[in-house]
């Protein structure tokens, strides 16, 4: 892996992990997703880039622990809770979505996109609704790029 | 409220395209940035390298999970592309 995968895979890790529960760290996530790619427990897609694909099986982990987290909370309300987000797991996604604001927040064209992106909207919808030209748009995409690498590097997540 | 009990959900939008973004970044703009960050920048391939490293070592050795402790550790498994530079 180049230098640049390299960073980029710390990144991904740190968002990712960012919102996991049980103070499970980047570091934790990465391991557990190279271990399980290199146990086959992982097959790997022929074509598919190897930073795709651990990025891919860091995703699937962080959906794993927090139902694994689910079946071993033993409160009743939870458990009742049928198709509803259990309480932990919607205030460490709040917590979370407030953090990567708070990261953007003396930037508003990329607090827009991000907005944007959370209820799911398209480039062009954002770039529409926020009256954002096509320059500005990418610029503001090109901030978020930057500022998360370089909170990959450091510990410094508001 | 609504807003708040979506909030898993939007979260995991959010990343997904955050990552995207991530892995589409070009290499030139990641090596701008990195070449903001210095020292910090060669730390954390090597904290990086070193993660990796122990994740196949523990793998060959059928282990428990084990933490990185050293950045000087061997090679890591060609057929993954996981080299060193």
């Amino acid at each position: 892996m180049s230098e640049d995968d390299l960073l980029r895979l710390r990144a991904i890790a740190r968002l990712r992990a960012r919102s996991l529960p049980g103070g499970i760290s980047w570091s934790d996530l990465l391991h557990e997703a190279v271990v399980r790619a290199l146990a086959g427990a992982r097959p790997w897609p022929p074509g598919v880039p190897l930073l795709t694909f651990l990025a891919g099986v860091m995703r699937s982990l962080c959906d794993e622990q927090w139902r694994r987290r689910r079946r071993l909370d033993t409160l009743p309300a939870i458990e009742n809770a049928g198709g509803t987000a259990d309480p932990e797991r919607v205030y460490a996604a709040a917590e979370a979505l407030a953090a990567i604001h708070r990261l953007f927040a003396t930037d508003m064209p990329a607090t827009r996109v991000i907005t944007g992106l959370l209820d799911g909207m398209t480039a062009d919808e954002i770039r529409r609704h926020y009256g954002l030209s096509a320059p500005e748009y990418d610029t503001a995409r090109r901030r978020i790029r930057r500022t998360l690498l370089r909170h990959g590097l450091t510990w410094s997540w508001p | 409220m609504t807003r708040l009990a979506n909030s898993p959900a939007m979260l995991a939008a959010l990343l997904d395209a955050l990552e995207a973004e991530l892995l589409a970044a070009p290499v030139e703009e990641v090596c701008d940035t990195l070449r903001l960050t210095g020292r910090a920048r060669d730390a954390a391939c090597q904290e990086v390298r070193s993660l990796l490293n122990e994740a196949s070592e523990a793998t060959d050795e059928g282990s428990a999970r084990t933490r990185p402790h050293d950045i000087r550790d061997g090679p890591l498994r060609p057929h993954l592309g996981l080299y060193r530079h």
